[in-house]
């Protein structure tokens, strides 16, 4: 047994190679970054799950439109964000976003699908620009925005997902309780953004 | 003759007849083909480009399908002769971003072009594609081996995703929900090519 682990602890030191513990290293490493970047923001995070959640109570088209449009309008406002144009009060837009969103599938808004579009493409650039203007100088850009995006996405789907299952029984407390506590967060990080709060 | 004595002939013949090693394929003036028929493959630009494009063959219908499978191949082909005179290549942000975005808008968008307006932007995209794969030609590389390489990977690579893609979108029963997958992926392919596009201007 002895002779067993020395001899694979001797091929295990003769295979090794020189560590790598850097992680915006290469493609992989713009890829990590990329999507942990939404998720270890909550502000971002709970605005990205009521998109998707939103979504799911607008109905079609609106369930696959607005997780279309975010993205997109997302990184255009990471465009602004890299290229350092500024916006106005970046973060307060940011934090209303999970307010907002919050509220709209707390109590079931329905305002139509021009005015969701509207609200979710405003909201995508400020979420977009702060990103942008976070960015990593390091990340590997193609690895970053791959990341960035598909993580964005999955948290769409998990939204609509939970969307999805509230015309079950018991499940619109789910789906209500969901946008409540978003609109919760939202209303803790607009009160931080706004000064009102440390 | 027993067991032994025939695989004893059969070693003895083999060590007779041997010539030397020939490993390398590059030695046998085929290294180049297999280079650009490779080069693709190591630039993940490449992978999301040539997926979005067999996405977009494949939802164009079976006309303008045929013609981006010939067209491809053709203007990777172009966009490497093209520069390779020149020795000048295009802005990574150019080459990289640009085909990811137009793809990706094309695909999230749903707009149909009419065939010929369809194949002249994607040859464009694809003339790009190829002049950035000719970064990868090592001085003294024999180009038309070398292109060769390059257009077959082009061909296969799309003719297989096109077909399996327009496989999967034209079953009519989940039809709906496959090709609302198409424009998310779409949309996320653009989204990343504009991130692309802004990364490589702040370099």
């Amino acid at each position: 047994m002895n002779l067993r682990l020395g001899t694979f602890a001797l091929v295990a030191a003769l295979l090794a190679l020189p560590a790598s513990a850097h992680e915006q290293a290469g493609l992989i490493g713009g890829l990590t970054s990329g999507i942990l970047h939404p998720l270890t923001g909550l502000d971002h995070l709970v605005a990205m799950v009521a998109v998707g959640l939103w979504g799911a109570e607008l109905g079609v088209p609106a369930l696959w439109l607005l997780p279309i449009i975010f993205p997109l309008v997302m990184a255009f406002g990471g465009v602004l964000g890299v290229m350092g144009v500024p916006l106005p009060v970046p973060e307060v837009f940011v934090a209303g976003s999970g307010l907002v969103l919050g509220l709209a599938v707390a109590l079931r808004w329905n305002p139509g699908l021009r005015v969701a579009a509207g609200l979710v493409a405003i909201f995508a650039v400020f979420h977009g620009h702060a990103h942008g203007m976070e960015l990593p100088r390091a990340a590997n850009p193609l690895g970053y925005g791959v990341g960035f995006v598909s993580s964005t996405g999955v948290l769409h789907l998990c939204g609509i997902g939970v969307g999805m299952l509230a015309s079950r029984p018991g499940w619109q407390v789910v789906y209500r309780g969901s946008g409540g506590l978003i609109a919760v967060i939202g209303a803790y990080f607009l009160m931080r953004a706004l000064g009102v709060l440390l | 003759m027993n067991r032994q004595a025939s695989v004893t002939s059969a070693a003895t013949v083999g060590l007779l007849l041997s010539l030397n090693a020939d490993a390398h394929i590059v030695s046998v003036r085929l290294g180049d083909f297999f280079m650009g028929a490779l080069h693709p493959m190591t630039d993940p630009i490449d992978w999301f480009v040539w997926l979005g494009l067999s996405l977009l063959a494949a939802r164009s219908g079976r006309e303008a399908g045929r013609w981006l499978v010939a067209a491809v191949p053709l203007a990777l082909a172009i966009g490497l002769w093209v520069v390779m005179p020149a020795g000048r290549f295009p802005p990574a942000f150019i080459s990289d971003a640009l085909p990811l975005l137009a793809v990706g808008l094309l695909l999230a968008s749903g707009y149909r072009l009419r065939t010929m307006g369809l194949v002249g932007v994607v040859a464009g995209l694809m003339v790009l594609r190829g002049a950035a794969n000719a970064a990868g030609l090592r001085l003294g590389a024999d180009v038309p081996l070398y292109a060769g390489g390059l257009m077959g990977a082009g061909y296969v690579a799309m003719t297989l995703l096109a077909a399996l893609t327009a496989r999967g979108i034209a079953d009519e029963a989940a039809v709906a929900w496959r090709r609302i997958g198409v424009r998310v992926l779409g949309s996320w392919l653009a989204a990343a090519g504009l991130m692309l596009f802004a990364l490589g201007l702040r370099g």
